[in-house]
This record gives structure tokens, C-alpha cells and sequence, in this order.
């Protein structure tokens, strides 16, 4: 309990220190402006404009969320500790598992504020061109939160492991990739030797599974079953609770 | 074994225990990377959209390429459609960008024509990205069967389509329309077509051709009703300049019904 409450107040610190990021402003600003911009290539696809606003809109919200979410985790305990913040905060009763959860909290709300801000604008944007956002919006929106959450999961474990913010972002951005590609890496280890299929799919199940959580194709093909909701967050949870356990493990045996 | 170690052991298990049931549940059917029918020019364009599970965005920036690439006025040789300038003044080359009302658009005699030979090869292309987008489908194969007249190629953007919608209803209209096209039955194209003209995702090109099918049977009436839907909703300034010509010269005519085999 009581580590749970300061983790929350860590949390909200680090929604906090994230909003004042100038580089978190940049990004929802920015993303913004693209959103508008947006109008211009759906008025070039002429009769499918709603669907090319609509794809592009989400895109860049899923982009904008996942960068604030990647950027934030892998500089989040690396600037505190550069900054030697961190020994004021430790010298304090705060437990390390506390201080890693609460930053990763943080910097899940401030994404999951902008991200909303920025679908709100993009609904808007929608609504001014005669189109319905459709079902499945908020889905879809949601779910590529979640899609940030588990790469911001796995880039503070990277960034502990490698103290190096460069190579947790690096590292992100190949799982990220590997994570929308995982049925063309079972097809390749299905065409392995048995030992090395078996071990490339050992792999293949290490890498987040992005193309669970990417709600957008599952919604395109109207035949596709309804989203396993109970699959999705229970993956997400326990994908990012490992991480972030492991995180803090490597966190607790590291001296300050 | 080491206590750090084994908690790198025991976190990688467990990834893989939720990775494993993950990858248990069923996912929506799209062809594979090695499926896509990548060109030359868009293999990294295709590579880099699809791993950051851009796929309908993929299929949608390929859209408007094909959309620009059907837009260039062709010559019927192929090449691009030029006006011969008078009194020695430089040939005028048509710009694409006149569907948006952004160019002087050609007029209706010039357009005639054209082979657009890479028709299919992009319809290909952007449904292997994006199978489920209908309206390209309808599209690409409504160019193909009715304005360049390459029924062949058209079935086959229809077939593959269909082969991920089996119940899109729409796919069998146009698989009929263009039978009794080839038979030289346009009563019955008509007929087929107009059902499709009554989805309110029916491409304007292809209510035009059901508008043009009615118009030569004698069934005036219905044709004007269906250029009037055009010019009242779409989007594409061609198809509007043209469906308020055509309105025109139906006004007031009536009805012959002459079917003609």
C-alpha cells in the first residue's frame, strides 16, 4: 500500500516533469499540425478521403504516442541518475520498485493525455470533413497505447541493462519492427532445421507480439473475429510486468 | 547459477509463456511479406510501412498513386495525351491534377483511350497490401473491364479480392456485369450494374458505366437519375463536369427501353 502510493506520487511527478518536456510539447504540437495536414492527402484519394484521414490520423497518433512513450522511458531514470537527482530521491524511503513504477506510470499517463488530446483533434478534423470516426475508434486508439506501453516497458529494461538511452531506443525500434512481423518469422523458423526452429521460436515468442495488439487490421477485415479484449490486456500486462520486474531488479543491485 | 542470471532465465521464460498463448489466438488474414506484390520502386516503401504496421496506410498511399497514375490522360497509343499547340505554340501536356481541380481538365473527346498498362500491376500491388479495400477493388477493375477494355485482367483483380471478402456481393456484380459485357448483352450489364450503383461505396467510375449502359438501351430516365447521384455526391471533378453534361442532354427525353443485343 504504501508503496503504491509512492509510486503514484512518482507517477504524477514524472506526468508532470513530461509535460513540461519541451520535447513531449514539440511532438503533440507537431503531430498536430500533421493531423491537419492530413486533409490534404484524404482530398487527394477524392471519393476515399474518410478513409485516408482516418489511417493517416491514427498512424500518427500510434507514432506520436509510441515516440513520446520510447523517448520518455529511455531517458526517465538515465537523466535522474546523470543528473544525480536520483540520490535525493533514494535517500528518501522510496523503494527502487516503486521509483521505476511510478516513472513508467508517469510517463504512461502524460501519453495516454496527448494521445487523447490528439484523437480528439482528429475527430474533429473528421467531423469538419462530413465523415464518422467509425466503429472501433476509441479500439484502435487505445490499443496502439497499449502498443506503447509495451515497447516503453521494454526500453526501460534496455535502458537499465545498457545505461545507454541510445541503444534502449535502438533496441525498441528493432522489437517494434520484429514485433509487426512475427507470422513471417514463424513461417521463416518453420523452414529451419528442428533445433533451430526450436530455438528461433523461443525467440520469435520473446519479441512483443505487435500484431496482437494492432487493432486497425483486425478492424479492416470485417471477417475477422471480434477483438480478444481479454487476450490484449492480459498480454500487455504481463508483457510489461515482466519488464518492468526485471527493471527493477537490475535497478535494486545497482549502487548509488 | 548466479541470482541475476536466473532472473534473466525466468523473465525470458515467462515472455515466451505469454508469447506463446499470444500467438494462439486467431488473426485477421492478409497475405504475408513474401505475398506483397511489391514493384521494384516500392519494395522499401512496402518493407518500412508493414513493420510499423502501417498496412492500410500502405494500401491507401499506393491508392492515390494509382488514382494519379488512371488520372493521366493517355494518348490511345500509350503515351502521354497531348493537345497539338496551333500556330506553332508547344503541345499542352495534360496534368493529372485536374481531378482535383487543380489543372485544365481534357475534354471528353480526348479522352478515349489510353492502355494504361500498369492497371493492374497496381491494383495488384496495393490489394496484396490491403485485400480488404473494396473500393479499389471495384475500382481497378471497373477501369480495366469497361474503359480500356481488359475484361481479363479485370477478373483477376476481382478473384483475388474475393478470395478475402467471399461474401462481397458487389465482387459477383461486377464478375457478371463484365460476362455479359463480353457477350455483348448490355440490358443485362445494366441491370447488374445498377444494383451495385445503389452501395453508397460504388465508385463513381463505375456508376458512370451504369449510367452510359442505360443511356444506350433507351432507358433515359434511369441513366439521368444515376448522373444526378453523381453529380449530387461525388467528389471527383471529372465525373461531376461530366455527369451535369450528361444531365443535360437527357433532360426532357424519354424512355425508348430499345434493348439492343
Amino acid at each position: 500500500m504504501r508503496t503504491a502510493r509512492i509510486a503514484s506520487i512518482i507517477a504524477l511527478e514524472a506526468l508532470r516533469e513530461q509535460w513540461k518536456n519541451r520535447f513531449f510539447q514539440l511532438v503533440v504540437i507537431f503531430s498536430g499540425v500533421l493531423l491537419y495536414a492530413a486533409l490534404l492527402l484524404g482530398a487527394m484519394a477524392v471519393e476515399q478521403e474518410r478513409r485516408v484521414l482516418l489511417d493517416f490520423g491514427q498512424g500518427l497518433i500510434e507514432l506520436a504516442g509510441l515516440a513520446s512513450v520510447v523517448l520518455g522511458c529511455a531517458y526517465a531514470v538515465l537523466r535522474d541518475m546523470e543528473t544525480k537527482t536520483i540520490y535525493l530521491i533514494l535517500s528518501r524511503p522510496v523503494p527502487r520498485r516503486a521509483y521505476i513504477a511510478g516513472k513508467y506510470a508517469g510517463i504512461l499517463l502524460g501519453a495516454a493525455c496527448a494521445m487523447a488530446c490528439m484523437a480528439a483533434l482528429h475527430i474533429l478534423l473528421l467531423k469538419f470533413r462530413g465523415a464518422a470516426p467509425g466503429a472501433g475508434y476509441a479500439a484502435i486508439i487505445f490499443s496502439s497505447w497499449l502498443k506503447a506501453a509495451v515497447a516503453g516497458a521494454l526500453t526501460v529494461l534496455v535502458s537499465l541493462i545498457s545505461t545507454s538511452a541510445l541503444s534502449a531506443l535502438s533496441m525498441a525500434g528493432i522489437f517494434w519492427t520484429l514485433g509487426h512481423f512475427t507470422q513471417e518469422l514463424r513461417f521463416i523458423s518453420s523452414r529451419l532445421s528442428p533445433a533451430a526452429a526450436l530455438l528461433s521460436k523461443l525467440l520469435i515468442w520473446i519479441i512483443p507480439d505487435m500484431g496482437l495488439l494492432n487493432l486497425r487490421d483486425a478492424y479492416a477485415a470485417a471477417s475477422a473475429a471480434a477483438p480478444a479484449w481479454g487476450m490484449i490486456i492480459g498480454y500487455s500486462a504481463v508483457y510489461s510486468l515482466v519488464c518492468l520486474a526485471l527493471a527493477s531488479f537490475i535497478f535494486s543491485r545497482k549502487e548509488f | 547459477m548466479p541470482v541475476k542470471t536466473a532472473a534473466f532465465v525466468f523473465a525470458a521464460a515467462m515472455l515466451a509463456l505469454a508469447g506463446y498463448v499470444s500467438r494462439l489466438s486467431p488473426r485477421p488474414d492478409y497475405p504475408q511479406a513474401d505475398a506483397i506484390k511489391s514493384t521494384a520502386e516500392s519494395g522499401l516503401e512496402d518493407a518500412s510501412l508493414l513493420s510499423m504496421g502501417f498496412r492500410r496506410l500502405a494500401a491507401d498511399v499506393n491508392f492515390i498513386r494509382l488514382l494519379q497514375y488512371y488520372a493521366q490522360p493517355e494518348e490511345p497509343s500509350g503515351g502521354r495525351l497531348r493537345q497539338e499547340g496551333k500556330d506553332g505554340k508547344q503541345a499542352k501536356v495534360f496534368s493529372e491534377y485536374y481531378v482535383y481541380g487543380l489543372a485544365e481538365a481534357p475534354d471528353n473527346d480526348h479522352f478515349e483511350g489510353g492502355v494504361y498498362a500498369e492497371l493492374k500491376t497496381r491494383a495488384m500491388h496495393l490489394l496484396s497490401l490491403d485485400p480488404y479495400f473494396s473500393y479499389a477493388a471495384l475500382y481497378a477493375a471497373g477501369a480495366l473491364a469497361f474503359n480500356v477494355n481488359r475484361p481479363a485482367e479485370a477478373l483477376d483483380v476481382l478473384f483475388y479480392a474475393k478470395q478475402y471478402r467471399p461474401a462481397e456481393w458487389k465482387y459477383d456484380s461486377y464478375i457478371a456485369a463484365i460476362g455479359y459485357s463480353k457477350a455483348g448483352d448490355p440490358a443485362r450489364v445494366a441491370d447488374v450494374l445498377d444494383k451495385a450503383v445503389s452501395s453508397p461505396d460504388c465508385p463513381a467510375m463505375l456508376k458512370q458505366q451504369a449510367a452510359f449502359f442505360n443511356k444506350k438501351i433507351g432507358r433515359n430516365r434511369r441513366a439521368y437519375e444515376i448522373y444526378e447521384d453523381i453529380y449530387l455526391h461525388s467528389k471527383d471533378e471529372f465525373y461531376v463536369r461530366n455527369a451535369a453534361r450528361q444531365m443535360a442532354l437527357l433532360k426532357g427525353k424519354p424512355d425508348t427501353f430499345a434493348v439492343t443485343k
